[in-house]
């Protein structure tokens, strides 16, 4: 039995008299590819924010292979080896994708950002990571331009890569897909299985097509609360899930 | 101890007239979602206005209701015709309109009043002092007291008792989602806009008689506005209530132990509560 | 190609530097150009390059004014000494209020910097015994450019004066603009560009943040210090808010695009102002319909009008593509 490379023990956000999380535990395997899965308004999203650190958490407790981490604010973590991509895109859109890239790969050594005379082009190390996710992004066509000027589904690549930069531990990608073409969604499903050698991954996903095919194990949130965990076998034959969620799926494949 | 306690007094006083100024500045960004540059701008004509209308002979309690809703009637054309054209662009633009809006309010009042300040006396009623125990008090001041009250009450029941005022709440929280409510959010953005002006020039009609008008009385109004609003919270109405008493007894406390460092020690209170409390002692942690 | 490409605006500053006594008659109107200038250069810093706008750089003007005042008066320092005093206390300063400001969210930054200007006046004001009050500091010498006892470069007339200043102004311009091409300078445009996604990727987004002020700080200094010397006083209105707004206002209109747009800022700012002035006392009513006309129309300022005018004036040319990249 591995253990587990993200421990989240006892979860809790709230927002004044608003419980958004409520007593989360679960478990992420190194190497695996875990979704999380629930109605809009399930707090899943808000449970990345605290997992990442980039909204403080109120209760509980967050483990990166044994080390504590809920005390550290979102940036630090990036050293600890989280990553995330946003549901809302947020790239910098006034910069090339390189750029975007490069400062995402430079971002886990922040100290070499305060140097006010080296020209950003002789960082190799971070410019050739950016080179490679250029690649394995498909957006050599578009390497110079703007971020602001990509496509959507362009965009939403970028928007991983951006993740994936930093040479990360856990990857977080919350809702990848989101407003994606048929084309675009199985361009980035070909990216998402393919994260798997390098990566560990947490998804958040409406695509079922996508969460039953690649994920190894599921969590249901219901409310901010968790409804059900387990393989996407086990998950898609449960009662409670099916009379809760999945039964009224609009988006994505088979239920 | 009678002296410490005239200066309490004193400074609430001012502290009032403080919250009447900075109210305006807190409701206008809890809806509008930007800070505006202008509204020392706006105290400075409610003051210049009432000066003006004293001088030609009006009544001051006409001047005092005439000269804030020309200032209001003024924000709510310039909302109406310009302002909301700009909206859309990021926050720092609207920031530079409302400081060049400022700078031609206020080298347009020089332009008529010329640059040196000048003196207004209050009515003949409120002329003179109060005598209640051994507390002499100076009775203008008073009555800044008793009105800012009844303003600030009048303020209370638009916010929470009307259709208007909950729509201010709601768009504190969210824009968009009273947008999405269907309702005309143009008119009531120049509405509060105008409001905010309103209450602005208010504050400068009534605080005329204290201190007189002067150019420069925008400038250090916009400050203290800002003092208020940092101590008690952009977007809350409490707070600008307990910021404004706050500052305006530190304000008065200080002028007599040590007047020269009044104005210093307004900034270094707020300096003091941005250390503690740094969303403002009743702000909202957002 | 690649060098002179990234030297050119360096070139354009030196021009700027060379054309001036050309077009100004009074050396000291001229060396007053070259000082806001890099006063705006230190406001662009922070908003064209880190999105944060400031209303205190008086603040650190001012200050930089009294510590080479003071310098010059009390310590009997030599030239170059005194100016670094003034940088080296504006760079404090502003990790000082920096720290205080920075740390609030966008709104709350712009209202701290201005209530901190405030203060400083009020604050200026009470230490006369410093500051000389209302007064300022007064008969502030002016040193040659000395080593060793012998003159490297007399200040005496204004416009040997200027040369000093001009020599010191495409120094600081050519630093500067390798600090906004280098790594830090790129890590800030992404701090202006979404802070999130900034701090998401690693970035501690106070610090960087905190690293541009100081610099501006400094550099905003070193023009107060200068024109300490070229006045010969260190007034009080040098802290005023007013000369915050100035600073602030020549750097929006020369556009916050690059940083030479900021001496296009400052050069229109003195040269038309101390023209208009003359004509008409309240000229500042019309750089307060210019803001008004910027904020509505003209957002990259005089620098994004000249790009336009000079793409039209060169049809059919496509806009290449740098590596290092404006941005705008």
């Amino acid at each position: 039995m591995s253990t587990p490379i993200l421990k989240a023990v006892n979860v809790t956000k709230r927002y004044g008299k608003f419980t958004a999380v409520n007593n989360i535990t679960l478990d992420i395997l190194p190497g695996t590819v875990h979704s999380v899965i629930g109605p809009n308004g399930a707090g899943k999203t808000t449970l990345f924010h605290t997992l990442t650190g980039t909204t403080p958490i109120t209760e509980g407790s967050i483990l990166v292979e044994g080390e504590e981490v809920s005390h550290l604010p979102g940036y630090k973590r990036v050293r600890k080896g989280l990553a995330r991509s946003f549901q809302v895109t947020s790239l910098f859109p006034n910069l090339s994708v390189r750029e975007n890239l490069r400062l995402a790969a430079q971002g886990t050594r922040p100290a070499q950002a305060l140097n006010p005379w080296k020209r950003p082009e002789l960082l190799r190390q971070a410019c050739d990571v950016a080179e490679q996710l250029v690649v394995r992004l498909n957006l050599q066509g578009v390497a110079d331009r703007l971020s602001s000027e990509l496509s959507h589904g362009q965009q939403r690549r970028l928007e991983v890569g951006m993740a994936m930069a930093g040479q990360p531990k856990v990857i977080f990608l919350d809702e990848p897909t989101s407003g994606m073409g048929i084309d675009d969604i199985a361009d980035m499903k070909k990216l998402i299985h393919s994260l798997r050698d390098n990566y560990t991954v947490v998804l958040i996903e409406h695509n079922m097509d996508i969460v039953m095919d690649i994920s190894d194990s599921i969590t249901v949130m219901q409310q901010g609360q968790i409804l059900a965990q387990g393989k996407p076998g086990e998950i898609r034959s449960d009662e409670r899930v099916r009379r809760a969620y999945l039964g009224s799926m609009i988006t994505g494949g088979k239920a | 101890m009678n002296i410490y306690l005239l200066q309490i007094a004193n400074g609430v006083g001012i502290g009032m007239l403080y919250f009447l100024l900075a109210v305006g500045l807190s409701i206008v960004f809890g809806l509008l979602r930007f800070v505006n540059f202008s509204h020392g701008a706006f105290f400075l004509l409610g003051a210049y206005f009432c000066f003006q209308l004293g001088e030609m002979g009006v009544n001051f309690w006409w001047s005092l209701l005439v000269a804030p809703i020309v200032v209001g009637l003024f924000a709510f054309l310039v909302e109406r015709f310009v302002l909301r054209h700009i909206y859309a662009l990021p926050h720092h633009f609207h920031i530079l309109f409302t400081v060049g809006l400022a700078l031609v309010l206020q080298e347009a009042v020089i332009s008529y009043w010329g640059p040196l300040g000048n003196n207004i006396s209050p009515p003949d009623i409120l002329q003179g002092v109060v005598m209640a125990g051994g507390f002499v008090y100076p009775k203008y001041r008073l009555f800044v007291i008793a009105f800012t009250a009844v303003m600030a009450l009048l303020l209370w029941w638009i916010l929470e008792g009307t259709r208007l005022g909950s729509i201010v709440r709601a768009g504190s929280e969210s824009t968009e989602m009273v947008s999405l409510l269907g309702l005309n959010i143009d008119r009531i953005f120049s509405l509060v806009f105008a409001l905010g002006a309103f209450t602005a020039g208010l504050a400068g009609a009534l605080a005329a008689p204290i201190r007189g008008v002067e150019p420069f009385m925008g400038v250090e109004a916009l400050g203290i506005a800002f003092v208020v609003v940092v101590i008690g919270g952009l977007g809350s109405f409490s707070g600008a209530l307990v910021g404004g008493i706050l500052v305006g007894i530190v304000q008065s406390v200080m002028s007599t132990v040590w007047s020269e460092g009044a104005h210093l020690m307004i900034y270094v209170a707020m300096a003091a509560v941005m250390l503690l409390r740094p969303n403002g002692l009743l702000g909202r942690a957002s | 190609m690649k060098h002179i490409a990234h030297f050119r605006f360096t070139l354009l500053a030196i021009a700027v530097v060379l054309l001036l006594p050309l077009c100004v008659g009074s050396g000291t109107l001229a060396t007053e150009v070259l000082i806001f200038a890099l006063a705006a250069l230190g406001c662009n810093l922070l908003l064209g390059y880190t999105g944060l706008m400031s209303f205190g750089q008086g603040i650190f003007f001012g200050i930089g004014s009294y510590a080479t005042g003071l310098a010059l008066l009390h310590l009997k320092a030599p030239l170059l000494i005194s100016l670094a005093i003034a940088a080296v206390i504006g760079g404090l300063i502003a990790l000082l209020v920096g720290w205080f400001s920075i740390r609030q969210r966008g709104t709350y930054f712009v209202m701290l910097t201005l209530a901190f200007a405030q203060m400083f006046y009020f604050l200026a004001y009470t230490m006369k015994d410093i500051t000389g009050g209302d007064n300022g500091l007064l008969d502030i010498p002016r040193p040659n450019l000395s080593v060793l006892g012998h003159t490297l470069l007399p200040t005496t007339t204004s416009w040997q004066y200027y040369s000093f200043v001009a020599i010191l102004f495409v120094v600081v311009f050519w630093l500067l603009q390798r600090v906004v091409d280098s790594v830090l300078g790129r890590t800030l445009l992404a701090v202006r560009d979404n802070e999130a996604r900034a701090s998401a990727v690693g970035y501690d987004v106070t610090l960087l943040k905190l690293a541009a002020f100081v610099i501006s700080g400094a550099v905003t200094g070193l023009a107060g210090g200068l024109h300490a010397m070229m006045t010969g006083v260190a007034p009080l209105s040098n802290i005023e808010y007013h000369t915050s707004e100035s600073i602030l206002i020549m750097t929006v209109i020369g556009g916050t695009g690059n940083l030479f747009a900021s001496v296009l800022g400052a050069s229109f700012y003195v040269l038309v102002g101390n023209w208009l002035s003359t004509l008409w006392p309240r000229w500042l009513m019309l750089l307060g319909f210019l803001l008004i006309g910027v904020s509505l129309y003209m957002h990259k300022g005089l620098y994004g009008l000249a790009q336009s005018l000079l793409r039209r004036l060169r049809p059919g040319e496509k806009p290449t593509v740098d590596v290092v990249k404006e941005i705008h």
